[in-house]
């Protein structure tokens, strides 16, 4: 019993850090784990007004460059809309949208980074609004990230630029599928692994979402190719990809409901099982 | 003496987390985060008991984490450097011994002193969380990239306003 006393009082700093530090250790494994930042996120209410407050300020200045996007969008939408007067939906045709049921609602970013290895952006839309984890968010010019975590008023998201997303795409020209990764050196370029050699591919080339997970729907622009080289080690282009929007410059963004995820995530998990 | 301390570190624990919760979280930097919240627990005084520089890295880095979705990275590193400070002050001391009352500052020990001492914790600091973050040691190289980068950045600011408060702090 003295030595044990001897101990604490010898070594209680020591004792005490390996508590500390394995304490700290373990939420750094849960949120790597479960991709999910449990406690300590800005998701609160005094951490969220304060990173709110600090994007009052940024919004303010971004002003200009969210009119140019609303604009643009605009342009889009009122071009969609002369098309489809135009040529009228054939509804002899299969219909994505008997599949794909997706809804959108617009939500505001409170804060946003881009400097560390995994980005979360934290959004003003929370369970209230009938967000869930894993839904998709995407802007009008391109993808953005998936809801990791959701408390009231506000979610989480993990943004495209994280070491641990991966996001199924495409190669418009070709339908090739690949996988959107990001390397964790430069925020501004990504990569996307998986596209097969034989396929001539080239810069400027467009990269679309590929559609087949409930998370994003098929066809929404992800980014455009950078740098393509074949990888002489495997049977695969390596790809630097450029995102189609500046994620850092966003404001507003869409968080994609797709009513019928439930049902295709258990469908899909039932036939793995069996 | 003792109020003064108490007084002059609560200010400046509240200016640095503010720098960096407020202006460098924020910043569009893509190949860095740049740090300097850990000097808080650089420049306390020298006889802070050990236990107390621990416990006030632990909370530092966890307000950070709360204010920055961490998930417990600023924690695990903060506690690391308040666990490491005293070895590396025992290192480091002056050739009679720390006096009673010094503080580990540039006006009281030195540039060439506090050069090295910040080199050495921030890139412990820096080290740590990189390699935390990612998890992994498969990106390794592109991490010490953006360890060292990050690290020039905050060292520079760290010695900027060091500089800057150099004469607040010999008074």
């Amino acid at each position: 019993m003295g030595s044990l006393y001897y101990l604490l009082t010898r070594f209680y700093v020591l004792i005490l850090f390996v508590f500390l530090e394995f304490f700290s250790i373990s939420i750094v494994f849960r949120s790597h784990k479960y991709q999910e930042v449990k406690f300590l996120n800005t998701t609160g209410t005094i951490t969220g007004a304060v990173v709110g407050f600090v994007n009052e300020f940024n919004t303010f200045i971004h002003l200009g460059s969210t009119n140019k996007q609303l604009a643009e969008e605009n342009v889009r939408l009122k071009k969609l809309i002369q098309y489809q007067d135009q040529y009228p939906l054939d509804s002899s045709l299969p219909g994505r949208s008997s599949l794909y049921h997706f809804e959108y609602i617009p939500a505001k970013i409170v804060n946003n980074t881009i400097s560390r290895s995994i980005n979360y952006i934290t959004l003003n839309k929370g369970s209230k609004d009938g967000i869930i984890k894993g839904q998709g968010i995407v802007s009008s010019s391109g993808v953005v990230g998936i809801i990791v975590n959701v408390a009231e008023d506000f979610s989480l998201a993990m943004s495209v630029i994280s070491v641990k997303s991966l996001i199924s795409v495409r190669h418009k020209n070709s339908n090739v599928l690949g996988n959107l990764r990001w390397n964790g050196e430069d925020a501004f370029t990504l990569q996307v692994d998986g596209f097969s050699k034989t396929i001539p591919m080239k810069k400027n080339d467009t990269i679309v979402t590929a559609g087949f997970s409930s998370i994003f729907p098929p066809d929404i622009i992800v980014a455009t190719i950078q740098k393509v080289k074949p990888d002489e080690k495997s049977s695969f282009y390596t790809t630097d990809v450029k995102l189609t929007n500046d994620i850092n410059q966003l404001s507003y963004v869409y968080i994609v409901r797709n009513e019928k995820m439930k049902q295709l995530d258990t469908l899909q998990s039932q036939g793995i099982n069996e | 003496m003792n109020s003064k301390f108490l007084i002059a570190n609560s200010i400046r624990f509240v200016l640095l987390m503010a720098l960096q919760i407020l202006l460098l979280n924020e910043l569009p930097l893509s190949r860095a985060y740049i740090m300097v919240y850990p000097l808080f627990i650089l420049l306390l005084p020298v006889f802070t008991p050990r236990i107390v520089v621990l416990l006030l890295a632990f909370f530092t880095g966890l307000m950070m984490d709360a204010f920055s979705n961490g998930g417990g990275l600023h924690m695990a590193t903060l506690t690391a450097i308040g666990f490491l400070r005293s070895y590396i002050l025992d290192t480091f001391q002056p050739r009679s011994g720390w006096d009673k009352l010094d503080v580990p500052n540039v006006a009281r020990q030195g540039v060439t002193w506090f050069f090295y001492y910040s080199i050495i914790l921030f890139f412990i600091h820096h080290l740590l969380y990189f390699f935390l973050e990612v998890f992994s040691f498969s990106n390794f190289f592109s991490t010490i990239l953006k360890t060292l980068i990050s690290l020039l950045g905050s060292l520079f600011l760290v010695w900027i306003l060091t500089l800057f408060f150099m004469r607040n702090s010999r008074e």
